[in-house]
């Protein structure tokens, strides 16, 4: 999108964008909790670096641009002009909050399997743990196009549920479901390292799985 | 003779060794093109089982633009899956179904009725069908140009994008916004409709995911493949610089070729015995 203002010429009207986004301090990157090496050799460093620079970056500065065209549209009261920037808030809002979850989800290897309640609850609605890995290795690597795999809670229900979503529809926002785990299976989340092995990446995914991360948004979903 | 005229006789003979080298290039390339069917040529014919479609160029003759590593990955990686996975579903319906006749059609043909396939079949058909398809008419419109020579369609295709795009320049930055702009995967297309009349039937579409035209009755004259497979490798991010690279790269000899195709699946000519 910043590419995109640059190469037609920065107008006053983007200028005032610009400037209103800068004074008004909308989304951020979020910090990225470790070195982009830090999930060696299973995503390697170069991968990691373009996914938080470039792609979550974009995501978060096409999000502020969006938004900004909604107030605007709505001081007007122009509700088609609402509708029409849906698509955009959806999937700039949607990739923002979907990496968001995605590197506190991850983390260096620690070996670190779920216990206590996590567990319980994994071993209840999926036998084991290993069948949870399969079911949503299985889930992601189906994935038609791009978008990500989810472990999820149902608060209706109190289970733990695997869905999928296309693009950067995010998960709560489109079924509900809490997102806990989430497995972006774009391919600039692994061409780098794995090509279209897709399968690979998937597999080795679970190394980095931060499962304190997991354990402590499924005790919140579970209270909240 | 003078240092002048042994410059200026060594200038044009220097010319004339280039342009007879560039004559020697298109021969090949022409020849090539004439030898081996274009990719999209084997969606016409049953089969029990489709082979990958054979490249009209090496995996390396799209350098600069697009290199090996893409083209081989693309190719070997992920047309290679959508075939594979197409061949399983077309068995699989086949063993259940042996005396349905319109399950052993061309694929161009089981992928025009989809709704005549059996629904436990027809999502998975469609996506990899589709994707078997989409690469083949992908692959069929680009053409090495080392040289990176810009290149403009013939003349009649020409007058046709003027009177619906105003003139090249719009068409080209009409397709380029579609694809930079496409969220997720997808493809972006010129496409003829036959439906409407002459001199209206030119327009950009775009598809998502291995979503194909075709299945709306349209036909594709040109596709651009946004996945970001397409272009990872080289670009990462940069989708941008992508498409203009892959703009150096479309033969509109092709796309004419492929003009044809179609208008000849439409309109058979009637073979005089």
């Amino acid at each position: 999108m910043l590419g995109k203002i640059l190469w037609q010429g920065v107008t006053s009207r983007h200028l005032t964008a610009i400037w209103s986004i800068s004074s008004r301090s909308k989304h951020k990157l979020p910090d990225l909790p470790y070195d982009f090496n830090a999930l060696e050799p299973y995503i390697s460093a170069e991968i990691m670096k373009i996914h938080y620079e470039k792609h979550h970056a974009t995501y978060v500065s096409n999000l502020n641009v969006a938004e900004e065209k909604l107030g605007e549209a709505k001081a007007k009261g122009d509700i088609s002009a609402v509708i029409a920037l849906a698509p955009a808030l959806r999937f700039n809002g949607g990739g923002h909050i979907n990496h968001s979850i995605f590197w506190q989800n991850l983390g260096p290897k620690s070996g670190e399997e779920p216990t206590d309640d996590l567990k319980s609850a994994i071993e209840l609605d999926f036998g084991s743990i290993e069948n949870l890995k399969i079911q949503l290795s299985t889930a992601s690597i189906a994935v038609q196009g791009s978008g990500w795999g989810w472990l999820g809670y149902n608060r209706q229900s109190g289970r733990l549920q695997i869905a999928v979503c296309p693009n950067q529809d995010p998960l709560e926002a489109t079924t509900g479901l809490v997102p806990l785990f989430g497995i972006d299976v774009w391919e600039h989340a692994y061409y780098l390292q794995y090509k279209n092995v897709r399968p690979d990446y998937v597999k080795a995914i679970w190394n980095v799985a931060n499962w304190s991360d997991i354990a402590s948004r499924f005790a919140k979903a579970k209270s909240g | 003779m003078s240092p002048v005229s042994v410059v200026t006789l060594w200038l044009v003979a220097l010319c004339a060794a280039s342009e007879q080298q560039q004559q020697q290039q298109q021969q090949r390339k022409e020849d090539l093109r004439a030898v081996i069917q274009p990719p999209y040529y084997l969606i016409t014919v049953p089969a029990e089982s489709y082979i990958l479609p054979l490249l009209p160029y090496d995996y390396d003759q799209l350098e600069p633009q697009i290199e090996k590593s893409t083209v081989r990955a693309h190719y070997f990686g992920h047309h290679e899956n959508y075939r594979k996975k197409m061949n399983s579903i077309l068995t699989l319906w086949r063993l259940e179904e042996p005396d349905n006749s319109f399950s052993k059609q061309p694929i161009l043909n089981i992928f025009k009725q989809l709704d005549e396939v059996p629904d436990k079949y027809r999502l998975r058909l469609k996506n990899n069908a589709g994707g078997f398809i989409n690469h083949a008419i992908y692959w069929a419109v680009m053409s090495p140009n080392p040289n990176g020579t810009e290149r403009f369609p013939s003349a009649s295709l020409m007058k046709e994008i003027e009177e619906s795009f105003e003139n090249f320049y719009q068409f080209h930055l009409v397709f380029t916004n579609e694809a930079v702009d496409l969220l997720g995967s997808g493809y972006v297309w010129l496409v003829r409709d036959h439906k409407q009349e002459p001199g209206k039937q030119l327009s950009v579409v775009i598809t998502k995911d291995q979503d194909s035209p075709i299945t709306q009755d349209l036909d594709p004259l040109l596709v651009l493949d946004v996945w970001e497979h397409a272009y990872y490798l080289k670009h990462q991010y940069r989708r941008g610089s992508y498409v203009d690279d892959w703009w150096l790269l479309v033969d509109w000899q092709a796309v004419d070729e492929l003009d044809q195709f179609w208008k000849r699946i439409r309109n058979p000519a009637k073979e005089e015995l």
